[in-house]
């Protein structure tokens, strides 16, 4: 014990600087979320903090329970700010399409109705602070483990959000969403790449065969398309009023193969870059055998990352679907085939990415003799 | 138009993986046999959070052992990601029940997609949203924690004298090296799924503050979140974890059996 103390005390003073600037951003990171819990005096919506709640078993809705809640609670912002209100909610034990509310929560309330004690209706709750909460998590942990690398990262993805926000705003103004992802897709593929590696030729192979490997991908999506008679939009969330589904849909296809595409680029063009430096006169061969064999080692996890990332988020819905008596091959292959074609074209962008950024990584350093050696 | 991208798929995977190609596509069946036998059971009523564990677990023995072999690289990661996934469990649990996170939004909700179908469900949503949280994370893990026990492995075989100190900061190394890319596939791959849902916002004029404060958005975010965080915490762990397992392998002797670097060290004694 006092061994691990003595050591500790070695690695404060040896790492002071870092320690402190550890510490800094924890301490920063925490303030803020705990700041965040108290923001109610930002929103114009009436904020609420519950004090009390009653539940009491009201009725039983087939086999399930239905509660009711006599919540009391305080204001905390807007003209009745400090008064006391009275508010009733439902909920079902299953909570499907509802929520239970419970003492210390926010929540937000419309249709106030003044009086000796005001009244109103919840309409949902405060999550902002889970919201802020979670961010910091993520970013503390990015900063801790990987140290200066971690601001890069942050950065990339601040940077990837607010330009993709912007492609909102211009897509308000009625340009074709598909030709404004296009343009998206390759500022995102440069600048997330050149943060993350440097401007370097590893980079730029890595540019290259993700723009290459998307192409390719998009090019064999367009000709299926053609030839099978395309994609039924009806079940296409949330947008059925649009009238440029398709566009979506492919900006959709896209995006969400670019990060995976990038990922296998980035891979091999360093495997590369990392071979070359280690032996110069390795043979275009050698690199090519290693190469597969590095891209036969990520595609498998690669793949799952996609099909998890993708399935996971549509299993509250199928379950309430199969509960419902629908089957579940009805369900997969008539109700959520566009999760479907996401998950089979970011596998196929993936695959495509393998050899195609390999042989631009082998073009970069060795040529068009390289490629001939092949 | 399913099938024929399927048909591409499979025919792509055999073309370019060959035989570890296949080898993928059979985990992969595997993990859809998984994820399809966990949808069975819990329309049973079984609880979630042990299905969640279930799969969690088979799924991994089915990516890591089946796909990659038994070796001290896959019984690191494996112990990484049961670790990773056990920790942030509890996180899940704790969120979905201080977020509400649990059910179906209101997205979906106003939409016709549900019309007709009954509620009455007897499941508890809440435990099924710690269920998507944890199915989501388990390939981004997997994959954070693969690549940094198999890279150290590399570096230990080409250098058999480093320390377990000495291998661990260099996994910690390799891992900033591809945490950027691993978080930007994860953003990509949930900016594909929300977008829908984004472009209906700005339909709807929704507001920022509007828009965190949206069960509907949440869920992705969390998802998203929580993946982020599950690769984040996976580095150190992998790291720490195979660096032991390769710097004490008479401990492992049981299960090393397989794996050639040590398999080939009893050969030489």
């Amino acid at each position: 014990m006092r061994d691990i103390m003595a050591q500790g005390k070695v690695f404060f003073v040896a790492h002071k600087k870092r320690v402190f600037f550890y510490l800094g951003i924890l301490v920063l990171l925490s303030v803020a979320v705990v700041v965040v819990g108290q923001d109610g005096f930002l929103y114009k919506i009436p904020v609420v903090r519950i004090t009390e709640v009653e539940n009491s078993c009201q009725k039983t809705v087939g086999t399930e329970q239905s509660y009711s809640q006599k919540i009391t609670g305080v204001l905390v912002n807007g003209q009745w700010k400090g008064r006391e209100i009275r508010l009733n909610h439902e909920y079902s034990s299953s909570q499907v399409y509802d929520e239970e509310y419970r003492k210390g929560d926010q929540v937000f309330v419309s249709k106030i109705v003044p009086g000796d004690i005001l009244s109103g209706h919840i309409s949902g709750l405060k999550r902002d602070q889970s919201f802020a909460m979670l961010l910091a998590l993520f970013f503390c942990g990015v900063l801790f483990v990987t140290g200066k690398k971690g601001i890069f990262v942050a950065l990339s993805l601040f940077f990837n959000v607010f330009i993709f926000l912007q492609v909102l705003v211009f897509y308000e103004k009625g340009i074709d969403f598909f030709f404004l992802s296009n343009i998206l897709m390759v500022l995102f593929a440069v600048f997330s790449l050149l943060l993350v590696s440097g401007f370097n030729r590893k980079t730029g192979a890595a540019i290259v065969g993700t723009l290459c490997s998307i192409g390719l991908t998009m090019l064999l999506f367009f000709l299926t398309m053609k030839n099978t008679g395309g994609v039924d939009y009806g079940f296409m969330e949330y947008l059925s009023s649009h009238d440029d589904l398709p566009q979506i849909f492919m900006a959709q296809i896209l995006f969400g193969g670019l990060g995976a595409t990038m990922d296998v680029s980035i891979t091999m063009s360093s495997t590369i870059n990392e071979l070359l430096y280690k032996d110069k006169g390795i043979s275009a061969r050698a690199l090519l055998r290693s190469g597969r064999e590095v891209g036969h080692d990520i595609m498998g996890t690669m793949i799952n990352v996609m099909l998890f990332a993708y399935v996971s988020g549509e299993i509250p819905v199928m379950l309430l679907k199969m509960k419902n008596h629908i089957s579940l091959v009805t369900i997969v292959s008539q109700h959520i085939p566009f999760e479907v074609y996401r998950f089979l074209l970011g596998g196929i962008g993936i695959l495509i990415a393998i050899p195609v950024s390999l042989g631009v990584s082998l073009f970069f350093w060795k040529g068009v003799g390289g490629l001939r050696q092949k | 138009m399913i099938v024929a991208l399927g048909v591409f798929f499979i025919a792509l995977l055999i073309i370019i993986g060959g035989e570890r190609g296949a080898v993928t596509l059979i985990s992969l069946f595997c993990n859809l046999l998984v994820l399809w036998g966990s949808l069975q059971l819990l329309t049973l009523g079984v609880n979630p959070l042990g299905i969640a564990f279930l799969a969690c677990f088979l799924i991994n023995c089915s990516t890591l052992f089946y796909q990659n072999g038994k070796n001290a690289k896959t019984i690191a990661s494996f112990g990484a990601v049961l670790l990773v996934s056990g920790t942030l469990f509890l996180l899940a649990v704790g969120l979905c029940g201080s977020a509400n996170l649990q059910g179906i939004h209101e997205v979906i909700q106003q939409g016709d997609q549900l019309q007709g179908l009954s509620s009455d469900i007897q499941l508890s949503m809440t435990n099924i949203a710690v269920l998507v949280i944890l199915i989501g994370l388990l390939g981004a893990t997997m994959d954070t924690s693969i690549a940094i026990s198999s890279a150290v492995y590399e570096v230990y075989r080409n250098n058999r004298g480093m320390t377990a100190q000495a291998l661990f900061s260099s996994g910690m190394h390799i891992g900033g090296d591809i945490l950027g890319t691993t978080v930007n596939t994860l953003y990509f791959a949930y900016l594909g799924e929300a977008m829908t849902l984004l472009i209906y916002y700005k339909d709807a004029g929704l507001s920022f503050s509007e828009i965190i404060n949206a069960k509907s958005f949440f869920q992705d975010f969390a998802a998203m979140m929580f993946s982020g965080i599950g690769c984040v915490a996976m580095i150190p762990i992998t790291a720490g974890i195979v660096s032991f397992v390769l710097t004490h392998p008479e401990k492992f002797k049981k299960y090393l059996e397989e794996d050639e670097l040590f398999a080939e060290k009893s050969n030489l004694q």
